[in-house]
């Protein structure tokens, strides 16, 4: 039984200048991140701030690998981070009843929707929080391949969205 | 900064150019080369647009090519021929400086403006303008400055999208700048030599130069395929400059035809080359930056907990932008190996110079300056040697560097030799210049020209990594510029007649054969094939200039001779067997003359072939004796001092009346200097002993003590005059020629010369008459009678015109045209006189039709000429 965290230590860079709806992404991704790999907390704020820019390129691990004078080294060092955010935005739409897809593409078009000024979600009912942990686990799985950090994600959205309600 | 102490740091390798140079400089002369080609071509309106203002100045000239490929002799039409060719001079000249210009222009800009094109596109951000990301990092990137030892902190900026733990440097050689992922900001807190090691990896780069190179090698390509590349493709599909206009466009694209094959074939293959090449660049400026890191950081694997231990994807190390991490591994375990020339490199870097010479070659003609009779030829000769010296010497100087580096690998010299000689035939093969020419009319003589080009680089390359290493480290000194020099030498007298492959099958059924027949009327049966031997061996050398082919074979044993410590046992090896050998061939002369009859010039042209042959076998045993016991420059020095001892002797034995009574006598270095070498290379296939005196020649200047010893500058004074003999010998003005009479002068090719006169402006003065033709047909119809005026008048224009044209050089054809244009002329003279005096009375010629029927004739001869042609092709 995963178990939520306390809040990420402070003095790690943040975002600023974000919509509330970016917000509550940001928030709920980096709460799965220090539940599942907080390890990788500390270059969370920079790639989130990438992320609400240009979800594409960050969801898109294949960008930038091998580039002209690049150190070529080709390691992945973020790699829940990407998927977290990706989780979030999944979730946030499913609280909303707006979900449709785990696609990339489409995942990427949502973030893009999250710059105009829309609804934090209001009262999580079990019915969306089962749906967006349902929808956690099968972007995750779809996505990732790895059916034990799906099951992983899910539990800590599920434990999040029980924690906010 | 918790890098730990450089222990590496202080191994600097050996001096010795870059790889990458070599690899920047084939780049940018093929970039220029291709550009400047393809820019004369389109000035003169692509191949269609050469062939017919060539044709058109064949006409004027009256010069027509010849059924065996011999030139015309008539020196009048070439010089009215060049007359008319020189006005494409200032039109070719501006095209190919605009082309130029603009290849520049735009490699500048996708130069300057790539960064900033890199920073809007993926949206960096100044990790300044970051304050808890600069707070974080400011120290750590100040304190990698220093160990880069970067005298100003280059921009830092900051990838916001970048999961990886990756870098890269960017910019200007003015404003560097370098580039962080954001998967580097959590590497630093995870693992900080990791995060140190990649900052130091892109540091490097600004450090060593690399933005700069790597950036205007980009540039240079894009701007190539942009500039260059493009509109070769692109060109011979608009109307004006295609063979056919009739022929539909998608037919161009053809596959199964030849000509599009070798037009769009070259070109890409051309384009594949400028890209690995470039890629080869981008390759070894990331090595060059892994073995900065090896040295700042003191690990020979700086980027171990790096490792994703992920299968990559399987790229073909030839085309990836990055080394594999197996070599990269590998050159920072062994940073020597970063000065191994390399097999590839050297493929690239020979197929790049010889397309660029010949391209430059074309240019030349085009612009009416390379031809036989201004001395080009002797200067391109030149510019070809000292072109293709400067490789092998990076070769033999970065295999002789890797060597003292401990660097240990076979055929170190030899595989990069054997790559560039395979680089300059594969390169003459794809010149766009050679287009228009087919696989079958290559000829099987310079087919194998082509084929032993690669054997003599090597042999060249061997032999100049063996003196580098003799060298040592005064390789960089004056030393080492004197043997750039002869190394020079060298090229221009061993591949000094590279033009002269070209064609080698012309030169061999025209020139060589009949002087081999006329060698054969000399002597009984048993006699002739060593006269022609001997005539062969004279004449076989085609490089115009035999003293500068002697002087080069002389340096291949003298230079290691004078760069040996210890070098006094091999000359005294050498002289002495050279002095039995000497005696062995003069025990031989009175067998000679005793076995060959009769007497006067023929009797002495028989006996001096012997006499050649007889020291050309003793040059075998000799070179083969000296090779085992005392090694190849012994046999290569033993085989010379023969050589010249004979050429004295001969001079001797021949002398009659104050001059030699056979031309075999008067220069018999010029012979056995080529075939001592030969001798000596052959004797490579016998083991060698190891001597004392050969490892005396192989240690190197560094390690041992050098002892003068007084024999060899005997020898390079030997040299000198031996080399002296073939340019001021005696002359032979009573002895038996061996030049054969002169035949019958060459005979015009009727297709071609039919072709030739068509495309040069017969076709379209004929077109304007037969068109002039039809419309009096058309006109005639309509009963017009002003219509049919302004036809006849026409008609008697275009006719006037055609009149004046000069005539088919086929007589037939010509007394067809003739006749042709006699009968149009009648026939629209009483045309204009019946439309001027409609109620006359004058009768209709006789012969009124026969003008159009023998216009017919006329085409139809033509037509079947090209379709010869064609055929034959």
């Amino acid at each position: 039984m995963v178990t939520v965290a306390a809040e990420a230590e402070s003095g790690w860079p943040t975002v600023t200048g974000t919509t509330t709806a970016q917000e509550f992404v940001l928030d709920l991704a980096r709460e799965i991140v220090g539940e599942v790999a907080p390890a990788e907390l500390p270059g969370f704020a920079v790639l989130g701030e990438g992320f609400l820019r240009d979800p594409g390129r960050v969801l898109n691990s294949r960008v930038r690998s091998g580039a002209t004078l690049g150190s070529g080294i080709d390691t992945q060092i973020l790699v829940v981070t990407p998927i977290a955010l990706a989780a979030a935005t999944v979730v946030y739409e499913h609280l909303l009843g707006e979900a449709a897809g785990y696609a990339l593409r489409r995942v990427a078009r949502a973030v893009k929707g999250l710059r105009r000024a829309k609804p934090v979600p209001g009262e999580i009912t079990d019915e969306a929080r089962d749906a967006a942990v349902a929808g956690t686990r099968a972007l995750v799985r779809e996505q990732t391949g790895d059916a034990a950090l799906a099951d992983k994600c899910a539990q800590v959205v599920h434990l999040l969205l029980d924690r906010r309600r | 900064m918790t890098a730990a102490a450089p222990a590496l740091s202080t191994v600097a390798p050996p001096r010795a150019p870059s790889g990458t140079s070599l690899r920047f400089a084939t780049l940018v002369v093929l970039a220029v080369s291709v550009t400047a080609f393809v820019y004369a071509y389109v000035s003169n309106g692509g191949f269609s647009g050469i062939v017919s203002r060539s044709s058109a100045c064949n006409v004027r000239a009256n010069l027509y090519p010849t059924t065996s490929g011999v030139p015309d002799p008539d020196a009048g039409k070439w010089a009215v021929y060049r007359a008319c060719v020189s006005g494409l001079l200032l039109p070719t000249v501006v095209w190919i400086a605009a082309g130029l210009l603009v290849l520049s222009t735009v490699a500048a800009l996708v130069y300057l403006l790539s960064p900033w094109w890199r920073i809007r596109r993926s949206r960096l951000c100044r990790i300044e303008d970051r304050p808890e990301v600069w707070e974080m990092l400011r120290e750590p990137l100040q304190d990698a400055t220093v160990v880069a030892g970067l005298r100003r902190r280059p921009e830092f900026y900051l990838d916001l999208t970048g999961p990886r733990a990756g870098g890269v440097a960017f910019g200007t050689r003015r404003r560097p700048r370098v580039c962080l992922d954001a998967g580097l900001i959590a590497l630093f807190h995870q693992d900080r030599a990791g995060f140190d090691a990649i900052v130091l990896h892109e540091l490097a780069h600004v450090r060593t130069g690399d933005i700069p190179l790597t950036y205007l090698t980009i540039a240079v390509w894009r701007a190539c395929v942009a500039v260059a590349v493009l509109p070769w493709v692109l060109i011979p599909l608009l109307p004006p400059a295609r063979f056919y206009p009739k022929i539909p466009l998608w037919s161009h694209f053809n596959p199964l035809s030849w000509f599009n094959a070798r037009l769009y074939g070259g070109v890409l293959v051309l384009a594949a080359l400028i890209l690995l090449v470039r890629n080869a660049v981008l390759r070894s400026r990331e090595r060059e930056a892994d073995a900065l890191v090896a040295r700042w950081t003191g690990s020979d694997d700086p980027y171990r907990s790096l490792a994703s231990g992920r299968p990559h994807r399987r790229i073909l190390r030839w085309i990836a932008t990055h080394p594999t991490a197996a070599a990269r591994r590998a050159a920072l375990r062994e940073p020597a190996s970063l000065l191994r020339p390399g097999a590839l490199e050297a493929f690239a870097t020979g197929l790049a110079l010889q397309v660029g010479y010949q391209h430059l070659l074309s240019v030349l003609r085009m612009v009416g300056w390379y031809h036989a009779d201004n001395g080009s030829f002797d200067v391109m000769r030149v510019v070809w040697g000292v072109l293709f010296a400067l490789p092998v010497g990076v070769i033999a100087w970065r295999g002789a560097a890797f060597r003292r580096a401990g660097g240990r690998a076979r055929m170190l010299f030899a595989a990069p030799g054997l790559a560039l000689g395979a680089g300059i035939a594969v390169g003459d093969l794809v010149a766009l210049e050679q287009v228009p020419v087919a696989v079958t009319s290559l000829g099987v003589l310079r087919t194998a020209a082509l084929a032993f080009a690669p054997t003599l680089m090597l042999l060249v390359c061997a032999w100049a990594g063996r003196c580098a290493l003799l060298l040592g480290p005064h390789v960089s000194t004056g030393r080492g510029l004197l043997f750039a020099g002869v190394l020079g030498l060298l090229c221009i007298g061993l591949f000094g007649h590279v033009d002269t492959y070209a064609s080698a099958d012309v030169n061999w059924t025209e020139v060589l054969r009949p002087y081999l027949d006329h060698a054969a009327r000399y002597g009984r049966p048993v006699d002739r094939p060593v006269v022609q031997a001997a005539v062969l061996a004279l004449l076989g050398n085609l490089h115009p200039a035999p003293p500068v082919t002697a002087a080069a074979l002389a340096a291949l044993w003298l230079v290691p001779l004078l760069l040996a410590p210890r070098s006094g046992p091999v000359v005294r090896a050498a002289t002495t067997g050279a002095g039995f050998a000497l005696v062995v061939w003069l025990a031989a002369l009175p067998v000679f003359r005793l076995l060959v009859p009769g007497g006067g010039p023929e009797r002495a042209i028989v006996l001096s072939a012997w006499e050649l042959t007889a020291a050309v076998t003793a040059q075998l045993v000799l070179s083969a004796v000296l090779r085992r016991r005392h090694g190849w420059v012994a046999a290569a020095c033993g085989t010379w001092v023969l050589g010249s001892a004979v050429t004295l002797t001969m001079w001797l034995a021949h002398w009659h009346g104050g001059q030699v009574d056979s031309i075999l006598a008067r220069r018999p270095l010029q012979i056995l200097a080529t075939t001592g070498i030969i001798a000596a290379v052959l004797a490579i296939a016998v083991p060698a002993r190891r001597p004392t005196a050969e490892r005396g020649v192989r240690e190197t200047g560094s390690g041992a003590a050098r002892r003068r010893n007084p024999l060899v500058p005997a020898m390079l004074v030997l040299c000198a005059a031996s080399v002296a003999t073939i340019v001021w010998c005696p002359a032979s003005l009573s002895g038996a020629p061996i030049q054969p009479p002169p035949g019958p002068p060459p005979v015009m090719d009727r297709n071609q010369a039919l072709s030739v006169w068509s495309s040069g402006g017969g076709s379209s003065r004929l077109d304007d008459v037969v068109w002039a033709n039809a419309e009096f047909v058309e006109a005639a119809r309509t009963h017009d009678p002003a219509r049919v005026l302004a036809a006849c008048r026409h008609q008697l224009q275009t006719v006037e015109a055609a009149a004046h044209f000069p005539a088919p050089p086929v007589a037939e054809v010509s007394t067809m045209l003739s006749s042709a244009l006699h009968h149009l002329t009648i026939e629209a003279n009483w045309c204009v006189r019946l439309s001027l005096d409609p109620a006359g009375d004058e009768e209709m010629p006789e012969t009124f039709g026969r003008g159009a029927e023998h216009l017919l004739r006329t085409t139809e001869a033509l037509f079947a000429a090209r379709m010869a042609l064609l055929k034959g092709v």
